[in-house]
């Protein structure tokens, strides 16, 4: 709960320095304490023993004199008559030092004879007679017959404070004394001499008669009831201590064997003791000396053990305040150098750390701040980009608020931001104002950020009042973009119209197109097929002509005489030309048989079971007319096997169509040329059948749209661009198989088609329907 | 803040702590050297008994209680002296003095420092109405020396000489002025008044040769048992026979001790009743004797009730009370003898018990 208190090194030091010679001090000083009070209160209490028993026997013996004297006075007047008495009494009395009155009296109580101080002497005569019957001490003495003090009492004579001693004179009378207390207390006095110990008289009511003490504790105390006084009458042994008047003592007793008095001695104990005191006063002098050396030097000492530290906190104070430079201090310490190149390093590395993020932050685009939140708000810090951003200078702004230096025009901006602030995070926008009072649109960021005891806001403005114009444009552009869409659209929509109607138009002039083309191919044909026929029957024309011009001849010459040699040359003729005309008309049975075939595969979509190599056979043997007259060779390689379930009009069109396309386009221009057709199964059991020339080949812009329709490079010279397209057609829709095409400009192409063994059923469409 | 709150609660524990452990100190004021010593050494007994017994039972609200003995010597220098130191002492009340002549020098002292004092003894009128601390608790001497004129009256009393001691005149002379208005008033007269330093060299017998010389018919000392003790011894050789008595002042063991034969006879009046057979009495009696190896004398008997009076008051004292309200108003109070109530002026009546010495012991008249 409570934190532990921090102290300065020097204070501690020096603290260190003063509590351990302290410690030092205290427990030597304490061990003398220990051994030498016990000693001192040793000695005292044999010394107040022995001077207080050596008081009472001195006391003792310097009233032995007064008894002494009584003794001889007594015998001195025992013989005499009265008026001798009273001179001797007068005597006795003379000075009045010991014995201040002394009476003869009768056994009775009556004065007989008195000796007073010559001060009284005018009242002697009162005395004579008196009756002192009553008086405790003429009762002891009558009753002991011997020497015998009295307590103290009053005197009858003179009203002062008096002892008494009685001693009897013969058998009738008896002697009594007065002894003015002061003497006994001269004597009390004189015994005690000097000493150390304070000794009372205490008499036998337990008054204190007398003490050593200027009388301090005369009348003042009844001290009968004492433990001390009580042992003493006891024969008990003593207390230890005693303590009176707050005061402490080590006591003796001792006892007057005349008087019957005690003598109580007491040595102060304890503190009140001038020898321990005395002691006790050293050892804390001693203790309070080195206390007070210990303060004195131990600051010093410390000062100058803490001087290397200190210069190197004072040192990393400088670098704490951001002073910069100048020598770590080094001194004779090697654990404080140590610590010195340590720190020296760290602060470096700081300070490498601080100008990093001082760069980073004055690097950033971004104009930023910091600001202190429990200063309102004070700026810490801020960037360049602020400065610029905003125009102020850094060093007009630190340590102002926002508010002072007029970029926020209230508070308000902020406590917003504060408000709404999510996860330590602010985003707000409002209006900021740039030193010259230039309003400027701002998205404000704040986060919150705690260092240490510090309560900071970093603040990010970033000017949106671009964005928001340009957003303006944005907005407007779309808007226009909008309308010019629908005008567009619009537009647009009314040229679709029209393309689909030109589309259908398209489409009917495509189907005038095929029909054309249908026509052109049924003439293609039907010229063809003329073209065939007209060879034999031209042939068998002519023999029939010759041989009509030879029987012409021979009938004219059978005019001139039958020769048989001209009737066998006639024969001959006949016979030669019947075998012309027989064979070429053979040959046009043949053709129109072919071409009976044919017209029926081609213009009925039949479908049958048929062997591939027919089919070729018969289109080649269709299409040979066509090659007899040019440079080119057809070859066909088609083995025998190859069957298929198929529409062999839609085939044979194809190879037809390809054929024709070879010449038309591939060989067009050239000397030679060899068709190739080929025909085999592919690895996975499909028909492949291929059409290759080594023509010129097909431009590579036209590979991609070879099979379209209308795409020719003879458009206007006899091309419909409908040849390839109707192949593709039949192809892959009747036949159900595929049409690739492969070709390098210049080496030829080769038409490939892969056609499953049976067609699909349903596609025995016309190409061309 | 808080550090002052800790030092005003320290402050009011060390005063609360003092106040609570400081004992209580009743100084004590009397003649304890020479001449007076008597009466002053009885009473400071009686007040040191009642304050010893007090201790034992656990003095006053846990405060134990001390007491601060000052001798005034008989002397107003002196008696200055002891006063001021025991208001240097800062006592909580005195006892004392017991001479109506001390109590002249203390009275303004202790009223201007507000501390109640009780007497046991002083009986001078110059003290009765007196709104102020010094408080009474013996008779006034007037009361006294009207009994006294009635009493030696009725004996047959008609010529009465007088000796007083001018040491004491603040008691004797207003005993004697008092007494012989009284007597005139019954019919007698004070024939002769012989005043009298008590001092040393003071010649007894002819102050005794000078009230005879009158021819009364009784002698009537005012005077301390020391000097009515050396009076009577005069007057027993002089006249042997005729009638003697003592003011109250002398009824002391002394007297009898220094008067001897010549007391016997006297009639003396005492404060309170030496043959009280009460336990209370008796008690006391065994203690004081128990204690002091001594016999208890007046003063120690008014000593001891005055000690009763102030403990029991600083008993019942209520918070915001001085103690001499305390005094005034909480009465009565336990005396050996008789209970006492104060008046508003802190005066109060007491018995008085007239006796004769017959024996060497005083006897009380029937």
């Amino acid at each position: 709960m409570t934190k532990p208190r921090i102290w300065r090194l020097r204070s501690y030091l020096a603290a260190l320095l003063v509590v351990t010679s302290l410690v030092t001090f205290a427990i030597v000083g304490t061990s003398i304490l220990l051994v030498r009070i016990s000693q001192i209160e040793r000695t005292n209490k044999n010394a107040v023993e022995r001077d207080t028993i050596e008081v009472a026997d001195r006391v003792d013996v310097l009233l032995g004199t007064l008894e002494a004297r009584m003794e001889l006075l007594s015998e001195a007047v025992e013989l005499m008559d009265l008026v001798q008495a009273t001179s001797i009494l007068e005597r006795a009395a003379w000075d009045g030092k010991a014995i201040r009155a002394i009476y003869l009296a009768s056994n009775d109580g009556k004065v007989l004879a008195a000796g007073v101080v010559p001060a009284l002497r005018v009242h002697r005569a009162d005395l004579l007679g008196s009756d002192l019957s009553a008086s405790p001490l003429f009762r002891a003495v009558l009753k002991s017959r011997q020497m015998v003090w009295g307590d103290k009492f009053l005197s009858a004579l003179s009203g002062a404070v008096t002892v008494g001693l009685a001693y009897p004179v013969g058998r009738d009378r008896v002697l009594l004394a007065e002894v003015p207390l002061a003497y006994l207390l001269d004597t009390f006095a004189l015994a005690v001499g000097k000493r150390t110990a304070s000794v009372w008289l205490v008499d036998r009511t337990g008054e204190i008669v007398a003490d050593t003490d200027d009388g301090r504790h005369v009348g003042a105390a009844n001290v009968l009831n004492s433990p001390l006084v009580q042992a003493a009458l006891n024969f008990q042994a003593l207390p230890e201590r005693f303590s009176f008047d707050g005061r402490s003592f080590h006591p003796a007793v001792a006892r007057s064997e005349a008087l019957k008095w005690y003598f109580v001695g007491g040595i102060p104990a304890g503190l009140e003791n001038p020898d321990i005191r005395t002691l006790v006063e050293g050892v804390v002098a001693g203790f309070a000396g080195a206390l007070l050396v210990g303060l004195l030097m131990a600051p010093f000492w410390a000062s100058w053990l803490a001087r290397p530290l200190r210069g190197i906190v004072a040192r990393a104070g400088q670098i704490t305040q951001g002073a910069v430079g100048g020598p770590w201090p080094r001194g004779s310490i090697a654990e404080f150098n140590l610590l010195s190149a340590d720190i020296e390093k760290m602060a470096d590395t700081l300070q490498e750390r601080e100008l990093k993020s001082q760069a980073i932050f004055n690097a950033s685009p971004v104009p930023m701040s910091v600001t202190d939140a429990d200063r309102d708000f004070v700026l810490l810090d801020v960037n360049q980009a602020w400065c610029s951003a905003h125009g102020f200078a850094r060093e007009n702004v630190l340590g102002r608020t926002a508010i002072d230096i007029g970029l926020l025009p209230s508070s308000e901006i902020r406590d917003t931001g504060m408000v709404h602030m999510r996860n330590g995070s602010i985003s707000v926008e409002g209006t900021l104002y740039r030193a010259n009072g230039q309003p400027v649109l701002c998205q404000v960021f704040g986060r919150q950020v705690h260092i240490g005891d510090a309560h900071l806001l970093i603040w990010a403005t970033i000017d949106i009042s671009d964005m928001r114009r340009i957003s303006n444009e944005l907005r407007e552009l779309n808007t226009e973009l909008e309308d010019r869409v629908q005008r567009r659209t619009q537009a647009l929509a009314t040229a679709n119209q029209d393309l689909s109607g030109a589309m259908v138009h398209l489409r009917e002039t495509q189907g005038e197109l095929v029909r054309a083309e249908k026509m052109a191919a049924l003439g293609g044909l039907v010229a063809g097929v003329a073209h065939e026929l007209n060879t034999p029957l031209g042939n068998s024309l002519m023999a029939v002509t010759a041989l009509t011009d030879e029987v012409r001849q021979f009938r004219t010459d059978m005019l001139a005489g039958v020769h048989r040699s001209a009737l066998e040359s006639l024969l001959d003729s006949v016979a030669q030309a019947t075998d012309i005309a027989a064979r070429n008309l053979h040959r046009a049975a043949d053709l129109v048989t072919s071409f009976k075939q044919v017209a029926a595969d081609q213009t009925s979509a039949q479908r049958r079971s048929f062997e591939l190599r027919e089919v070729v056979d018969e289109m080649v043997a269709s299409l040979r007319p066509s090659f007899a007259r040019t440079p080119y060779k057809i070859q066909v390689e088609v083995p025998m096997g190859l069957r298929l379930d198929s529409y062999p009009g839609a085939l044979g069109q194809a190879i037809g169509n390809l054929v024709h396309n070879a010449v038309l386009h591939g060989f067009d221009g050239r000397a030679e040329g060899t068709l190739c057709i080929t025909g085999e199964r592919d690895g996975r059991g499909a028909l492949v059948l291929r059409v290759a020339d080594d023509g010129h080949g097909i431009a590579p812009d036209l590979l991609d749209r070879i099979f379209d329709p209308f795409v020719t490079t003879k458009m206007g010279r006899g091309g419909t661009g409908l040849g390839l397209h109707i192949v593709y057609n039949a192809v892959t829709n009747v036949l159900g198989g595929s049409l690739t095409v492969r070709s390098e400009e210049g080496a030829g192409a080769t038409f490939e088609m892969r056609l499953p063994d049976t067609a699909p059923r349903g596609s025995g469409v016309v190409p061309f329907a | 803040m808080r550090l002052r709150h800790w030092l005003g609660a320290l402050l009011v524990t060390l005063l609360l702590g003092c106040s609570l452990d400081r004992p209580i100190r009743i100084g004590f004021i009397g003649g304890l050297s020479d001449r007076a010593s008597d009466t002053g050494e009885a009473g400071r007994n009686g007040l040191i008994l009642a304050v010893e017994q007090r201790n034992q039972a656990g003095g006053i609200h846990g405060r134990s209680i001390e007491i601060v003995v000052q001798d005034d010597g008989q002397d107003p220098a002196k008696a200055l002296e002891a006063i001021n130191v025991l208001v240097a002492a800062k006592v909580d009340a005195v006892v004392g003095p017991f001479t109506s002549s001390m109590a002249k020098v203390v009275v303004p002292v202790i009223n201007q420092a507000r501390i109640a004092t009780i007497s046991p003894t002083v009986t001078s009128g110059d003290f009765v109405g007196q709104d102020d601390y010094f408080i009474r608790i013996n008779r006034t001497t007037r009361d006294n020396a009207i009994d006294y004129a009635h009493l030696l009256y009725q004996r047959g009393l008609r010529r009465v000489a007088a000796a007083y001691d001018a040491r004491n005149l603040s008691y004797s002379d207003s005993w004697r002025k008092e007494f012989q208005t009284a007597f005139a008033a019954q019919g007698g007269q004070l024939v002769t008044e012989v005043a009298f330093e008590s001092q040393a060299d003071t010649g007894f017998g002819d102050i005794v040769q000078n009230m005879l010389a009158a021819q009364p018919d009784g002698l009537l000392f005012i005077a301390s048992a020391i000097d009515v003790g050396r009076l009577a011894q005069q007057a027993e050789k002089r006249a042997p026979r005729i009638p003697t008595s003592a003011s109250e002042w002398a009824s002391s063991e002394s007297l009898i001790e220094l008067g001897g034969h010549a007391v016997e006879g006297l009639l003396i009046a005492q404060s309170y009743n030496r043959d009280d057979g009460s336990a209370r009495y008796q008690r006391f009696h065994g203690a004081y004797l128990a204690r002091f190896a001594r016999e208890p004398g007046f003063s120690s008997v008014a000593a001891y009730d005055a000690a009763t009076v102030l403990l029991q008051a600083l008993e019942r004292q209520q918070r915001g009370e001085t103690l001499r309200q305390a005094i005034l108003h909480y009465g009565p109070f336990e005396g050996l003898q008789q209970s006492i109530q104060f008046d508003r002026f802190g005066d109060t009546p007491r018995k008085v018990f007239f006796t004769e010495v017959h024996n060497g012991k005083f006897v009380l008249l029937k």
